[in-house]
């Protein structure tokens, strides 16, 4: 049967709730095993002087990048019914400079801060906090805000078609990107780095 | 060390690996499948403004008396295509139309019964890229109307009078039968005889020959 299983019947909504409940804790397991867990690791990228959010960032977006072409080319995934969410470009960019500055303030991302509160980290249950007082606050004034938050719609926006690239061109260019990005950052490491003993710590 | 080693060639042999599916997916080619498709909206909406889109009854009689290079697709069920269809016409559902392969410069006649599903068509095969398609304004319903069983008016104008004899000789060429006259409009109009099909069948084959 093709992907994306759920759109296809392969299973009901019940069963959608335990795999995603199962795919959530695979990819918080494999955030902890990263050191995502520790608002020090995070933010040392900020200082290039442990730049592993960036790759371990940048590696699974290329591997699922990677996945959906090819499982696409081999006609097991209908690439359509993969749900894309829709852009909406000047709020979400006042989201993505909120969300930056909680990141360098807090050390954490909405994910890793989960992480870090389940392997019972302080900093992580305070900045869990804040993230669902902000949700709470934000779904109580959404009436105020929804207007903007409805702003300048694009709809599934993707980079083929806002560049005008061919799919595999700008598959190209992401791996290339990302293969230098890496090679930057390993660069960047060897040159910011503290020694060995702080950065382990 | 030697595991130090091991993890570094391992990276390196899984950047390796991404890189070889980034410049084979340069070559691979689109991965939608055929499912994937672009419109040009606005060209598509001047054809449909300045009725490009379809051909009236009479020029598609002309166009088939003129044995002109095209495909005449009829898309209703096969019960109604057996009754009757016009000459030349070939019986597709809207799935084996979309599935087949064609040249892209092919002329193309699309009917239904009241011209619906016939539009439907012709918005799915332009954004298959197809340049020469058309629908039969009105449908079968129009056919039949316009050149099958054409009617006169008494009060009618010269250039409708004109119109009339035209369809007339069409209506003899399509169906062997001679139009009735509508002496009144109003009060109680010839029916029309409608063409037995058989005959209509023998004109098809005949027609068909030369396209």
């Amino acid at each position: 049967m093709n992907a994306p299983f759920y759109k296809f019947g392969l299973f009901g909504e019940d069963a959608s709730l335990v795999v995603a409940l199962l795919i959530g804790i695979g990819f918080g397991f494999f955030l902890e095993r990263a050191g995502f867990g520790s608002a020090r690791k995070l933010a040392a990228q900020f200082y290039f002087t442990d730049l592993r959010v960036f790759k371990v960032m940048f590696t699974a977006i290329v591997t699922a990048m990677l996945g959906v072409f090819w499982l696409s080319w081999l006609g097991l995934l209908d690439y359509t019914q993969v749900a894309v969410p829709s852009t909406y470009l000047v709020p979400q960019i006042v989201g993505g400079l909120v969300f930056g500055v909680g990141f360098v303030m807090g050390g954490y991302c909405p994910g890793t801060c989960c992480v870090a509160a389940a392997t019972g980290r302080l900093d992580g249950f305070v900045h869990l906090f804040g993230m669902i007082s902000g949700i709470l606050l934000f779904g109580e004034l959404f009436s105020f805000v929804e207007g903007f938050y409805r702003s300048t719609p694009m709809g599934r926006a993707t980079l083929p078609d806002l560049l005008q690239l061919p799919f595999g061109l700008t598959i190209f260019l992401i791996v290339l990107l990302a293969l230098a990005g890496f090679a930057v950052a390993e660069w960047l490491e060897g040159k910011f780095a503290p020694s060995t003993e702080e950065a382990g710590s | 060390m030697i595991r130090q080693l091991t993890s570094l060639s391992l990276n390196k042999w899984l950047a390796l690996a991404a890189g070889g599916l980034g410049v084979l997916a340069l070559f691979a080619g689109s991965p939608f499948q055929g499912h994937r498709i672009t419109i040009d909206l606005k060209d598509l909406a001047r054809t449909i403004e300045s009725e490009g889109d379809h051909v009236e009854a009479d020029q598609f009689a002309d166009w088939i008396m003129l044995k002109s290079r095209m495909r005449v697709i009829d898309l209703r069920d096969s019960l109604s295509f057996a009754s009757y269809h016009i000459p030349t016409a070939q019986l597709l559902s809207m799935e084996e139309l979309l599935e087949e392969r064609r040249p892209k410069e092919e002329m193309l006649v699309l009917y239904s019964e009241g011209g619906i599903h016939a539009a439907q068509a012709w918005i799915l095969l332009k954004a298959k890229g197809l340049a020469n398609v058309y629908t039969l304004k009105g449908g079968l319903n129009a056919w039949k109307e316009e050149i099958l069983f054409p009617v006169l008016s008494e009060t009618a104008s010269p250039e409708e009078r004109v119109l009339f004899a035209k369809r007339k000789a069409l209506s003899e060429y399509f169906g062997r039968e001679s139009p009735p006259v509508r002496r009144d409009t109003t009060a109680t109009p010839a029916k029309p005889r409608p063409v037995p099909p058989a005959k209509v069948v023998l004109e098809r084959e005949k027609t068909r020959d030369g396209c």
